[in-house]
């Protein structure tokens, strides 16, 4: 069986582009605010932590801060994917909405059949953040897009080798965008799943786990003959944040943990004093008549950033600043993150139940304090004010109302590359990364109690396996990167099945040493929800019969003098005492004992009887 | 075995209480108790479940008047279950309901505010499909499946060990406006507990019923008529308000609607939360417009009812036995020109009941008596599962037994029928405080190997008939069943483990033995040269016996084991380990002219002591010589 866990896509490319303004060029309609800049996301969009790769075009010297920018289409860089015989792929399993931004790759455009699964609001607002990015960076007409897929067609087919054997990519895999009409196919085919829901995949038992990262964030476990592996993602133990907390069940009894989208922070800043920051920062701003920007997803961190500073700046006498929510989707996701309280902590769980909004963004909404857009046009004039808070899309300042809002960075990208493509910039920038991510610290610490036979990190963000190695010292730590692959043992004893009641009272086990052993002669009886012994129908001729027990060869030689009239027996041993042979002449006898192994020869079926009654009677007959 | 006792709602509405023991020595007997619900046909102490039957239970679900007065006052510790929109809308009913008694009757010995927010303290929320182990407990598993019926509504699934439970709750087979249908998994449970409320009706098709229901509130709105709509404060009020909210946008209607304030409206709040319970299309439209944002729909307030003119009011409760809808019920009743539809199902005893049943004349309480005069209309509305939607149901999720509550009598007992003729599965309708014992087989937990469970499964080879002419490839089936063995192990405080016996070898803890026989029979030959079918034998009279001793094993053994497998060419043949072959040249010896060498493991003694039999009685000995000759 293959599966496939995530599928995102990596947007840092974008920093080679020159930002794209969806509006038209003469329209700035909000110049000369001046902003503060507060970087979000910083963690990556692809979950493999992949080494760099070749640049999209050789022909643009990358990094440099005067380096010219591609104009026009934007391209992005999907996973590896022509190394993989898709139709041999049986399922994926999705952590969080942000890994699924290649998913309309693999449902449209190859021959992927198998089935795809992920959380309620993983689908929903992966659906929504796929169409950001369409709106953002797709392409205006249909033909071009055209031409992008057949690229892109021949590009799938040519694999010829295949990924779990070993593959070198040849060359970089460039693509242009998907259409909505891709994104909304590609939704429809994959299967919703709550937590603690227990698929039944083939031989496999899958379970989704709150990863506390955000609204439906997911870490699989993987049950397999009674053995777990655990695959942990993007995930946060950070309290009070609004998902349903970080889930340690999925680490019970776990046998393998496969970490990823770690973080690789060192400092542990602690989130509360961040968010402080964050209040004082822009309080002070707006205080000086000053707007404030925050490049965003309009996802995740950014419902606790609305609901913290919304209740900082009301404490503070602030509290009639207007908030605005700017991107296609800013409506949707404010809307659908508040209808979502099942997946909530406990706190906003209790609010809906009374019932208020889990979400204080609406209750904003309703106060008319906080005021959404799909773009930064005219339709926003009549309802905006300055000074004000703005979160608006994308964090890679390439494209969306961001650029609209002057100008600013984000940490995914490079903070100086990305805001160096404004020059002339009069805003003042402000850089407070938030990563809520576990970090290499934080997991280790998590598993240390718990002791996983094994444990995989990934290789770019370990800087030392050893100090990992020690923490986590009953534990195999193994490292992986980009394409390569690793086998891990399975090695799970037993499954649980049932007998019935029929089959039980058919056995009688013997007192052998500390047990009580039988022979069991059954039917497997296949069913879908649990396998069941039951008796068998077989003639009993086919039961097996063993023995137990040690041969005392000194009784047996004297037990055969005596029921062999006349005849000689005697002894040959080996030299390190662990093989004997007794011989018998008239009637010839050979029995050879070697361990747990005996050979008996006799040259008539009657003098075979007595030696076999005389061996039988020493021995625990099962 | 598991044992079924409802505690209310054995051949009753209302008042849903069902009490279940499932499990054996295994897993330990568990108590589950579903549903908690209190009658609406009484005012004293029958009113409540008889919880008199319990010591000792664990948990439950959605119908939940009562909860408050099992847990605060009965005593109850253990867990409770229920899903999200339930356990958010549970203590404003029961407040409500509260507050009605006791505040407006002036009712005592009934629950309090605080024993309704301490209740509530111990109740878990579980989500659709999420499958619960009780108190970490892997012997007892619970799942919540989508019920439709009102917001929130679930069927549960509850095993233990090999035995399962599905207790459907209210639930609805067809969407509504506001609702999904009811779906479950074929989990094949030894039991199904259904609702059977109509059990007996088939409803027509629903877009026939809202046509009909619009056209009876417009008619008499335009005769300036009143229509009180008595419904409860969730499903229906919702979906009627749905109904009348788009029928009067896209007729430009102004006559006003209302509903009843507090309860309604707060309702509406919820729907507004739950939206993912409700159904897709609702769902996916939210965005631009919450259905449940009601333009044309306000709230009620008490002066409204004596002011003149046309207008439509939701009113709760349903049955028309207390609160508003009683209170404007009064007020309108005695006016031909008003109308009262009855969307749902009215207890016996209830003013609501009295009313669809055409009394004239109707005790309202002990004092007062009113004149019904206004047209009195019903339609089926309610949320339940007709008779088609209750078998479709026990089809899908495929129940060794049924049992039917919620439901009266003789209805059920037509069900019944229905049901054991069409699934022929076992079907009880218990009355309250009547025990259940259905017997399920017992299972005791066995792990097996995962090397010999493999083995065991990879061995498994569709039955062609090769042999023959043509496969008729109508006789493939499924396997479902695969022969294995293995060697059962019992240790102290231990789970018995079945192993394959190599693996049992290889233990040190369990030194088998493997021995090896190898001995010759002798035989007199004179037997065989005398047969004329070995005449062409003579030079080597063995290769006759092994034929010999062949054909008579074979004829016997294919009686006794018909698929074994024998292996022969001439000069031996096999049967597991058991050889039967001409002595090896290199064993030189007189004794071997007339002898076959019969080999075989100890596994397979018994079946080397049946052949040997076998082969003794075709193949006499000898006479013994005197002196025989052994070499050495």
């Amino acid at each position: 069986m293959n599966f496939l866990i995530d599928c995102g896509i990596i947007t840092t490319d974008f920093l080679n582009f020159s930002p794209r303004d969806n509006l038209s060029s003469r329209t700035q309609p909000l110049t000369s605010i001046s902003t503060e800049i507060d970087g979000i996301n910083n963690d990556l969009g692809w979950s493999q932590n992949e080494a760099k790769r070749i640049k999209l075009d050789p022909s643009i010297e990358p990094n440099g801060v005067n380096a010219r920018r591609i104009r026009g289409q934007f391209l992005v860089e999907a996973p590896e994917f022509s190394g993989i015989d898709w139709s041999t792929i049986d399922f994926i399993l999705i952590t969080n909405y942000k890994q699924i931004l290649a998913l309309p790759y693999v449902t449209e455009y190859t021959d992927f059949r198998g089935k795809i699964y992920a959380t309620e609001p993983t689908v929903i607002f992966g659906c929504q953040l796929m169409k950001e990015f369409v709106h953002l960076f797709g392409e205006s007409t249909m033909s071009s897009s055209m031409n992008g897929m057949e690229k892109f067609r021949s590009l799938s087919t040519r694999g010829t080798s295949d990924i779990f054997t070993g593959f070198t990519p040849e060359m970089n895999l460039v693509r242009s965008l998907y259409s909505l009409d891709d994104v909304q196919n590609c939704v429809d085919k994959i299967q919703q799943v709550r937590y603690e829901e227990i698929l039944i995949l083939f031989e496999l038992q899958i379970t989704a786990h709150s990863s506390g990262y955000c609204l439906g964030g997911t870490n699989w476990l993987i049950d397999i003959e009674s053995e777990k592996i655990a695959v942990i993602s993007s995930s946060s133990t950070i309290a009070n944040l609004h998902p349903l907390p970080f889930s340690k069940s999925v680490l019970d009894n776990v046998s393998i943990v496969i970490l990823n989208n770690l973080h690789n922070s060192k400092d542990n800043l602690r989130l509360e004093s961040t968010f402080q920051n964050i209040g004082k920062i822009v309080a002070k701003v707006l205080r000086d008549k000053g707007n404030v920007l925050f490049p965003c997803t309009m996802n995740g961190i950014m419902f606790d950033i609305i609901d913290i500073l919304g209740k900082h700046l009301n404490a503070v006498g602030l509290g009639n600043i207007p908030f605005y929510a700017i991107s296609p989707i800013a409506e949707e996701s404010l809307k659908f993150s508040n209808i979502s309280g099942e997946w909530m902590c406990e706190e906003r769980q209790q609010k809906m139940y009374m019932p208020e909004n889990p979400m204080a963004h609406k209750d904003m909404i309703d106060r008319n304090l906080l005021f959404y857009a799909a773009r930064a046009d005219s339709s926003l004039q009549e309802i905006y004010h300055e000074p004000c808070v703005v979160f608006a899309g994308h964090p890679s300042l390439r494209s969306g109302a961001t650029i609209n809002f002057i100008r600013k960075w984000e940490s995914e990208y490079d903070y100086k590359e990305a805001i160096s493509a404004f020059e002339d910039l009069q805003i003042m920038t402000e850089y407070i990364p938030i990563d809520i991510r576990l970090t290499v610290e934080e997991a280790t610490n998590i598993l240390q109690e718990l002791k996983p036979r094994q444990v995989l990190f990934p290789r770019e963000i370990v800087e030392d396996i050893n100090s990992i190695q020690q923490l986590l010292s009953s534990s195999l730590v193994t490292l992986y990167g980009h394409l390569n692959i690793l086998n891990i043992a399975i090695n799970s004893q037993y499954t649980r099945l049932y007998m019935s009641a029929a089959l039980a009272s058919e056995i009688y086990p013997i007192n052998v040493g500390q047990s009580k052993l039988a022979v069991v002669k059954a039917k497997l009886r296949k069913a879908r929800k649990e396998d069941a012994l039951i008796p068998s129908d077989e003639s009993n001729l086919l039961k097996s019969k063993y023995f137990w027990g040690k041969i005392n060869i000194l009784e047996l030689m004297n037990q055969l003098n005596q029921q062999i009239y006349g005849c000689r027996v005697s002894l040959e041993q080996d030299m390190d005492n662990s093989k004997w042979t007794v011989y018998v002449e008239s009637p010839k006898i050979i029995i050879k004992i070697n361990n747990n192994k005996l050979i008996i020869k006799t040259e008539d079926n009657d003098t075979r009887k007595i030696v076999q009654d005389i061996l039988f009677k020493q021995l625990v007959v099962l | 075995m598991i044992k079924i006792v409802p505690l209310g709602a054995g051949h009753d509405v209302g008042r849903s209480c069902i009490l279940v023991s499932i499990g054996d020595d295994s897993t330990g007997i568990k108590n589950i108790m579903f549903d908690c619900g209190m009658h609406m046909g009484y005012n004293d102490d029958r009113r409540f479940p008889d919880f008199s039957y319990i010591s000792k239970s664990k948990r439950f679900t959605e119908q939940l008047d009562s909860l408050p007065f099992f847990t605060e006052m009965c005593g109850y510790e253990g867990p409770i279950y229920m899903t999200h929109p339930t356990k958010a809308i549970c203590p404003i009913l029961l407040e409500d309901y509260r507050k009605i008694t006791v505040e407006r009757k002036g009712e005592t010995n009934f629950f309090t505010s605080q024993m309704i927010k301490d209740c509530m303290k111990k109740v878990t929320a579980v989500n659709l499909h999420q499958t619960i182990k009780v108190n970490g407990d892997n012997d007892l598993e619970i799942k919540a499946y989508y019920a439709g019926h009102v917001l929130g509504a679930a069927m549960f699934y509850v095993r233990a060990g090999t035995q399962s439970v599905i207790y459907t709750g209210d639930y609805n087979m067809t969407p509504d406006r506001h609702l999904g249908a009811a779906w479950i998994d074929r989990v094949q449970p030894d039991v199904l507990i259904t609702e059977s409320t109509y059990a007996t009706t088939i409803r027509d098709s629903k877009r026939a019923r809202e046509r009909d229901f619009l056209k009876k509130v417009h008619d008499c709105v335009a005769q300036g008529g009143k229509v009180l709509i008595p419904v409860f404060a969730l499903g229906r009020a919702q979906e009627l308000c749905i109904l009348i909210e788009t029928y009067w946008e896209r007729n430009n209607l102004d006559v006003p609607v209302y509903f009843s304030a507090g309860m309604t409206e707060r309702a509406n709040d919820y729907y507004k939360l739950f939206i993912n319970w409700t159904n897709e299309k609702i769902k996916n439209t939210f965005v631009n417009r919450n259905m449940f944002d009601f333009k044309h729909i306000k709230p009620w307030e008490r002066q409204f009812m004596d002011l003149p003119g046309a207008a439509v009011l939701f009113a709760t409760p349903g049955m028309l036995h207390i609160g508003t809808s009683l209170e404007v019920f009064k007020k309108w009743a005695p006016h031909p020109k008003n109308m009262v539809i009855m969307p749902g199902y009215c207890v016996a005893g209830t003013v609501g009941a009295k009313v669809l049943n055409g009394d004239k004349e109707v005790q309202v309480d002990a004092y007062n008596k009113i004149q019904v005069k206004l047209q009195v209309k019903n339609l089926s509305f309610s949320a339940h599962a007709d008779a088609k939607g209750i078998m479709q149901l026990i089809k899908q999720c495929d129940p060794k037994n049924v049992i039917l509550v919620h439901g009266e009598k003789a209805k059920m007992e037509f069900l019944q029928d229905k049901i054991k003729r069409e699934y022929r599965v076992p079907c009880y309708a218990p009355a309250n405080g009547e025990t259940i014992t259905i017997e399920t087989s017992l299972s005791i937990p066995i792990d097996v190997s995962v090397d010999l469970y493999k083995r065991t499964m990879s061995s498994s080879k569709l039955k062609l008939l090769l042999n023959s002419d043509r496969i008729d490839l109508t006789k493939i089936g499924p396997i479902d069943e695969i022969p294995i063995q293995g060697i059962l192990t019992m240790d102290q405080g231990q789970i018995p483990r079945l192993i394959d016996v190599e693996e049992a070898i290889r233990d040190a803890q369990l030194p088998l033995l493997e021995i090896d026989f190898n001995t010759l029979k002798k035989f007199d030959p004179s037997q065989l040269i005398n047969m004329s079918e070995y005449r062409n034998f003579q030079k080597d009279i063995r290769l006759a016996a092994i034929d010999y001793v062949y054909k008579s094993i074979e004829n016997v053994i294919k009686k006794e084991i018909p698929n074994i497998e024998l292996t022969k060419n001439l000069s031996q043949f096999k049967l597991k380990s058991v050889l039967i072959s001409i002595p090896e040249a290199s064993e030189k010896g007189e004794n071997k002219k007339n002898a076959l060498k019969i080999s075989w493991n100890s596994k397979d003694q018994n079946l080397a002591d049946y052949l040997i039999s076998i082969i003794d009685d075709v193949l006499p000995e000898p006479t013994p010589y005197v002196n025989d000759y052994i070499e050495t």
